[in-house]
């Protein structure tokens, strides 16, 4: 039975939104009086879904509608809109609203924009509840770059939807996995030293364009595995090329070296991520990236 | 999109204020600003003594992205220019930090306020 929240201030349009949902038997309908009501009310019943109104004390339809995507991203909402503030239509679709609808058509459209957005919703639980079941994936990946980018993104969306990471956390995890790979590509796999940037992009980029049609640097791959649980995400990144000593690389953010092209990769991850280590070798690092409140209790266990 | 749709670029005065018009970028569109190192020659061909990068909407950028800016500044100094950062991030600001680059130049808040820095005039961030 899916359970549905309505957030008015108006006690009227609040009954006219209810009344005609209850028209389906099968939708189970609770109320709200304006957005901070309504996240108390999403804690207390966890609806499938939240239809508010636009303009509101305390916290407008807007405002809800972005907080009900940062806390809770599985559920969907679509605002009501009054005339005239149609414009807000597109903003609360750019928050992450799934819909509006305007309120002169209630009695038309709502009953059925809720049917379309419930059951592309619950088709979007059920997939995000069966990947939150992955525990580990295997990527294997010639040398391509747009294949990184893609692959980025879709461990970006992975530890977000798993509420590893909220998104500031997850664009530091995207910005580590970016170097990790990068790394891999240019220096692992077709052995390009960063040191020739000093002398030109161009002559770089050229060594790795042309080393991609050559032996052996073309049949290398580049190996990813991601591990999941419910309080970290590692990620292993493993090219085929003959490693490196990361130890030996100069301080980038050392006076001397600041203007310097190299170590400023390995610097970033270091940074964003809780965790990374190299193999013996150097061609394969390991990436993790843990849930917040873990952090703190890793941090305290060293104490 | 190719990496010249990434971002715009406007003279005004002797200052080169270069604007980036998307939200993300991918790996291979980084990689290829750094090849062509779009930055430092759109600088070197335009009149300009002092350069702006505004970051607008890009909410992340890496070590690549860290270079070209280097370049820039590099060809920036050969004129005695100034250079300021401007709209970065919550991320870019950290990418920027980590990096020590706010040691190098000056990350404002607005462009008007990276104007001010490289002109030099009431500066405040």
């Amino acid at each position: 039975m899916p359970r549905i929240l309505v957030v008015d201030d108006l006690l009227a349009d609040r009954r006219l939104a209810g009344g005609l949902l209850s028209k389906d038997e099968s939708i189970e309908v609770y109320y709200a009086s304006d957005g901070v009501d309504a996240l108390d009310k999403i804690e207390e019943h966890m609806p499938d879904l939240v239809i508010t109104d636009l303009q509101m004390p305390e916290m407008n339809g807007l405002e809800l509608v972005q907080r009900v995507r940062e806390e809770h991203p599985l559920i969907p909402t679509i605002l009501m809109t009054a005339k005239g503030s149609e414009e807000f239509a597109v903003q609360a679709l750019e928050k992450g609203a799934a819909s509006y609808v305007p309120k002169k058509h209630l009695a038309a459209d709502l009953l059925e924009t809720v049917r379309r957005v419930l059951a592309t919703s619950t088709e979007d639980r059920s997939f995000t509840r069966l990947m939150n079941r992955l525990s580990e994936i295997r990527f294997v990946l010639e040398n391509d770059l747009s294949m990184l980018s893609a692959l980025v993104s879709h461990l970006r969306h992975h530890v977000q939807h798993r509420r590893i990471c909220n998104d500031a956390d997850s664009i530091r995890v995207a910005t580590s996995l970016d170097e990790a790979l990068l790394n891999a590509y240019y220096h692992g796999n077709l052995e390009v030293d960063s040191a020739l940037k000093n002398e030109s992009h161009e002559k770089f980029h050229e060594l790795a364009k042309s080393r991609l049609r050559e032996q052996p640097y073309s049949e290398r791959r580049i190996t990813v595995i991601a591990r999941y649980s419910p309080v970290e995400a590692v990620f292993v990144i493993r090219d085929e090329g003959p490693g490196f000593n990361s130890s030996v690389l100069p301080d980038p953010t050392d006076p001397e070296f600041l203007e310097k092209p190299s170590g400023r990769g390995l610097l970033l991850m270091r940074s964003f991520m809780d965790e990374v280590t190299f193999n013996d070798s150097g061609n394969e690092v390991t990436l993790v990236k843990r849930k917040e409140e873990h952090v703190a209790i890793s941090c305290e266990d060293h104490e | 999109m190719t990496y010249s749709e990434c971002f715009q670029s406007e003279l005004v005065d002797d200052v080169l204020v270069v604007s980036f018009q998307i939200e993300e970028a991918r790996i291979e569109e980084f990689a290829m600003m750094n090849k062509q190192q779009v930055l430092s020659h759109k600088f070197n061909k335009s009149r300009a003594v002092h350069a702006i990068v505004d970051f607008r909407q890009l909410s992340y950028f890496g070590s690549l992205m860290l270079e070209d800016l280097l370049q820039l500044w590099k060809a920036v100094k050969a004129k005695d220019g100034r250079m300021a950062l401007c709209n970065l991030s919550q991320t870019g600001r950290e990418i920027i930090g980590v990096s020590r680059f706010d040691q190098l130049w000056p990350v404002c808040e607005t462009q008007e306020k990276a104007m001010q820095s490289v002109l030099n005039r009431n500066f405040t961030k």
